[in-house]
């Protein structure tokens, strides 16, 4: 097995001298001796149910957790610290929120009276503690591992993984519990929670969430903290607003069960109403997120090329992750798969070059020296292989101007 | 030169920018966990409530409710039995994610083994689908002395598919005939979240 294979199996996420990484621990086994408990529960409740609502989960969640991914176009993250998240969000934030709610709903209830906390207290309780319970997921991780969360891309990739198990948890409680749990029923909680609500939910709050505490804890953003933490209240107000107003009673347009007919092209809309305009906040934050990125990439490695670690075409090619993948695959086209994959390590090792350019405080710095020339023996190595590769890419990519 | 087949580290990795040692964060992150998760709890006993007086549900007991608990429906009704129409006075109190049901049930004449059958199959069955009761039916004795039996149930609501679990408590009162049925139930994992309120309601009803 390779070392960077075994690194995506073991990767950063077990650090025993890390006390956050104990915290996680205990936590999620605790909490996973309940979750445990209630999907038993479920099971005894619907046995067949259960298992489709399973099945139609991981229909969901598979897609949408390969999307969220690759979302992060340069570094993508450890797979036990995506798993981490994700488990985080699945059984302690699941778990512990159903407390939190209902303590709170307590509050609610006391201040407001019964009918009043019946109709608000979802909507005045669950933005909060669930966002917060969530929210507590990534910021395990950046103290777990810190110099993963080193941007909002990556705040986003964790905090939307972290929702997407409690959406999944979520989504099984109401197929088996709120719709009833036999195939009708199942069936029509996967309509209306995943394919009516599934690009409003969970996912999207927790991404937010998730760039709010990558703005704050990055070590790559020069702005004051003061401008760094009002961007975070930006994207937290946004996901617990969005939150408020789906669990609430305002904009509700969804038809009175049992449903019927028309009403099934109406709950559609009825949730568009709802989540659209959060998703299209979120489109646009991930874009700017993006660019954000790859002027960060641009400005740092330009001042690469005068010293000729890398040449203004490869930064073009670093740039765009298709001009990346059309590079290999005239590489390979050219001079074979072997050559294809060595590019492929030069194109990992320059981004690589670029984060840590981003970190240290001299040009002599060791770290930087030693990347850089793991950079030049690469493209030495290519060219060895392959003369043709360094002008590989140039049929496509203008030089950086 | 470095042998380009060699993996390298990752620039990121332990040992470039060392870990320290995060005990204050972690701290701080337990601390805002037990907030959320049991502020509500220790907030909402805080607050002040207003004491609500005690419900007289027919004239067979007396409830007094629990601070945030309040009535919701009060009504004299008939419940359709083998048996025949058997007149009951059924009261409702509700938190907002339990409720309370209690039925008085003047001169029924009947043993708490006989009540706890009726409600079930009289009611119960006929409310909720896909009903499911605990095997046991438990005996315990109330704080006024009085003999009750309790068993556990969990099934669907029809109308909005959703699963409900309960906890009834059935007291019969030999000298008059009355009887007593206490269902305090909540929608499917929040029921140990109100049990002790409802608990301590039943302890503290007058029956007879």
């Amino acid at each position: 097995m390779s070392a960077r294979r075994s690194q995506l199996i073991t990767g950063r996420f077990l650090q025993p001298r890390i006390p956050a990484f104990w915290l996680y621990v205990i936590v999620v086994a605790l909490t996973g001796v309940v979750a445990i408990g209630e999907q038993s529960l479920f099971r005894q409740m619907s046995p067949g149910g259960w298992a489709l609502s399973w099945a139609l989960v991981a229909l969901y969640a598979a897609p949408v957790a390969i999307v969220v991914y690759v979302l992060d176009l340069y570094e993508r993250e450890p797979i036990p610290l995506l798993v981490a998240s994700f488990v985080w969000g699945a059984v302690a934030a699941t778990t512990l929120a159903a407390i939190g709610n209902a303590g709170w709903g307590l509050v609610v209830a006391r201040l407001g009276g019964a009918e009043f906390a019946a109709r608000w207290a979802p909507a005045l309780t669950a933005p909060f503690v669930e966002e917060t319970l969530k929210g507590i997921g990534v910021v395990m991780i950046v103290l777990i591992a810190r110099d993963e969360v080193d941007d909002l891309m990556d705040g986003f990739v964790y905090g939307a993984l972290c929702g997407l198990g409690f959406a999944v948890v979520e989504d099984v409680f109401y197929f088996v519990s709120v719709f009833g749990g036999d195939l009708r029923g199942v069936l029509q909680g996967f309509f209306v929670r995943v394919i009516a609500s599934g690009l409003y939910s969970h996912v999207l709050y927790s991404g937010l969430v998730g760039m709010a505490i990558a703005v704050v804890t990055t070590r790559r953003d020069p702005r004051p903290i003061r401008d760094r933490l009002r961007l975070a209240a930006i994207f937290v107000g946004a996901a617990v607003f969005g939150h408020f107003l789906w669990n609430s009673p305002l904009l509700e347009f969804f038809p009175a069960r049992p449903w019927e007919g028309v009403d099934w092209l109406v709950i559609p809309l009825a949730t568009a109403v709802k989540g659209l305009p959060l998703l299209l906040f979120v489109i646009l934050a991930l874009r700017l997120a993006h660019d954000r990125e790859r002027r960060w990439l641009r400005g740092t490695l330009v001042a690469e090329i005068a010293i000729g670690t890398v040449t203004p075409e490869d930064v073009t090619i670093l740039e765009s992750p298709h001009l990346r993948r059309l590079a290999r695959r005239d590489l390979e086209r050219r001079a074979g798969p072997g050559a294809a994959r060595l590019l492929r390590r030069l194109q990992r090792e320059q981004v690589n070059l670029a984060m840590i350019r981003s970190k240290v405080a001299t040009e002599d710095d060791p770290a930087l020296l030693r990347q850089r020339g793991i950079c030049r023996s690469l493209r030495a190595a290519l060219d060895a292989i392959s003369p043709a590769a360094r002008a590989s890419g140039s049929a496509w990519a203008s030089p950086v101007g | 030169m470095i042998d380009p087949t060699a993996v390298p580290a990752r620039p990121d990795a332990r040992g470039a920018i060392r870990p320290g040692r995060r005990w204050l964060p972690t701290f701080v992150v337990l601390a805002v966990i037990v907030v959320t998760v049991l502020g509500g709890f220790v907030v909402a006993g805080a607050l002040p409530v207003s004491e609500a007086s005690p419900i007289r549900v027919g004239a067979v007991v007396r409830v007094r409710p629990a601070p945030g608990w309040s009535l919701v429906r009060h009504e004299r009704t008939s419940i359709s039995s083998a048996a025949g129409s058997i007149p009951a006075d059924v009261a409702q109190l509700t938190r907002g994610s339990g409720a309370l049901d209690v039925v008085a049930l003047p001169r029924i004449g009947a043993s708490i083994d006989e009540l706890a059958l009726f409600y079930r199959d009289d009611v119960l069955a006929n409310q909720l689908q896909r009903l499911t009761v605990s095997s046991e039916l438990e005996r315990i004795t109330l704080p006024s002395g009085l003999l009750a039996a309790r068993f556990a149930y969990i099934g669907t609501s029809p109308e909005s598919g959703a699963a409900i679990e309960g906890a009834v408590t059935v007291v019969a009162i030999a000298s008059s005939g009355d009887g007593v049925v206490f269902d305090g139930w909540a929608p499917e994992g929040q029921l140990r979240l109100v049990s002790d309120e409802i608990d301590g309601m039943i302890r503290s009803a007058e029956v007879g």
